[in-house]
């Protein structure tokens, strides 16, 4: 039969921090995960480009990460017009 | 400022280096700094591998020895990366890391056990080897499974139309995984096929055996020594109905395949622990839309057995295919790119790559919350 360490050995633990991606997935992008990818990819690109102003010197328009609505009302501008 | 996860990065400075055959030698050349690396703190342990394998045991060894608790209970962390070779049991102990990372360059390289003999075998131990090796295999395929099926969940869930109707019910399943094949060479896809002809196969006895249990009463409160007898003989009712128009005796072959019937159901049987704590992580994602309405007006307690009568049978299905599937990659060569490890399950992420991770997912969300932070 199987080793006893298998048995003995800890399952996997639940990974606390997978949790609230999936809560954050179901709540805010009704279990779109591609959604929610594109919408942090997103918010990343913003967040250096400002990063980047902000090093520069310059202005740094970006700086204010847009809410998570108006994320997907862009991304779904581009995917759908 | 991006937010770094370090339970989800590669860490140089607490690495090390698993190149070249895994021998006992290596192993033991490899404990002292385990040692060292555990004592200075139980951050994660970055386990870097170009290797075409070896022996199964010692790459268990060398993954219990970094994993072990320390006088206080604390256990490191195991990040692998493979950065050249992973073939055979380093193949294993690569997707057996808490996080698995591929370098794009990498080769993944499946087979089952092996043994090398230099004397000559007599029938007797033949058998015996080929009942080790079998056992080793399951033991192998069911590790596998437990630490692939997390990362599976979340590539399936990727497959947009294939998930929505894996959704509406487990009959879906088929479905999914020939979106999944898409992502595989043609050989390899082979493998995601037949993973889905063994599950069925799986189900229908488990299906034959529930059936045949549910005409006894009170089962569910029966012994184990009661039960497992009554399992045997529902599977040798289920074997003889099969094979009703064959000339099929138990004598022959049939003793054979209830005994395999038997161990299947009760090796997958005995994973359901890890499938009720993986529900409540990712159940929600197998929900339908409507479901998730309803679920999201649920309590904590009410939305645990929403997802028991909602998600359990989908997720149930998906455990059985990739257990299928871990098991076939123990029974003949197959090799893997890093994206094709990433769609299998094997790592969870292929460095330079634009396959999402759940480092991506859970870093961005910790530096958003971070920038919120700030004043």
């Amino acid at each position: 039969m199987l080793d006893k360490r298998l048995e003995h050995e800890q399952a996997p633990r639940v990974d606390k921090r997978l949790a609230r991606v999936v809560r954050i997935i179901v709540e805010q992008y009704d279990g779109d995960v591609k959604a929610f990818v594109d919408s942090i990819r997103y918010r990343a690109e913003v967040n250096r480009k400002a990063e980047a102003a902000s090093d520069d010197g310059g202005e740094a328009p970006l700086r204010k990460c847009p809410s998570t609505t108006k994320i997907i009302g862009r991304i779904s501008s581009v995917h759908y017009s | 400022m991006p937010v770094h996860d370090k339970d989800y990065r590669e860490n140089f400075e607490r690495s090390l280096f698993l190149t070249g055959k895994i021998t006992q030698e290596a192993a033991y050349a490899l404990s002292p700094r385990i040692k060292e690396l555990r004592a200075a703190s139980g951050d994660p342990i970055t386990l870097y591998i170009d290797s075409p394998g070896g022996s199964s045991a010692v790459a268990e060894g060398i993954r219990f020895l970094i994993k072990a608790p320390d006088q206080d209970g604390r256990r490191c962390r195991l990040i692998t990366v493979v950065i050249g070779t992973a073939a055979s049991a380093a193949a294993d102990l690569l997707a057996l890391g808490d996080y698995a990372i591929a370098e794009p360059q990498a080769d993944i390289l499946y087979h089952g056990s092996r043994q090398a003999f230099e004397q000559l075998l007599t029938f007797e131990g033949a058998t015996s080897v080929a009942a080790n090796l079998q056992e080793a295999n399951e033991r192998l395929a069911l590790r596998l499974a437990r630490s692939s099926f997390r990362r599976i969940i979340w590539r399936v869930v990727q497959l947009k139309d294939a998930i929505e109707k894996f959704r509406d019910g487990p009959e879906g399943l088929e479905e999914l995984v020939e979106a999944l094949t898409v992502k595989f060479t043609p050989g390899n896809a082979m493998l995601l096929r037949e993973a889905i002809a063994k599950q069925k196969s799986l189900q229908e006895v488990q299906t034959a055996a529930d059936n045949y249990l549910k005409k006894r009463k009170n089962v569910a409160q029966w012994p184990t020594k009661q039960l497992e007898p009554e399992l045997v003989r529902a599977l040798v009712d289920y074997r003889s109905r099969l094979h009703k128009e064959d000339d099929w005796l138990l004598s022959r072959t049939g003793m054979r395949e209830v005994a395999s019937d038997f161990n299947l159901i009760h090796d997958y049987a005995s994973q359901t622990k890890d499938l009720d704590a993986q529900l409540e992580v990712y159940g929600s994602l197998f929900l339908t839309q409507a479901q998730s309405a309803e679920f999201k007006s649920k309590s904590e307690e009410e939305g645990k057995v929403y997802l028991e009568s909602h998600a359990a049978d989908k997720l149930e299905v998906l455990w059985y295919f990739v257990v299928s599937l871990c098991r076939l990659l123990q029974t003949k060569d197959y090799r893997l790119t890093p994206e094709e490890a990433y769609w299998l399950g094997v790592v969870d992420e292929v460095t330079g790559s634009s396959l999402q991770s759940d480092r991506e997912m859970i870093e961005m969300i910790l530096s958003t919350e971070s920038a919120t932070r700030k004043p």
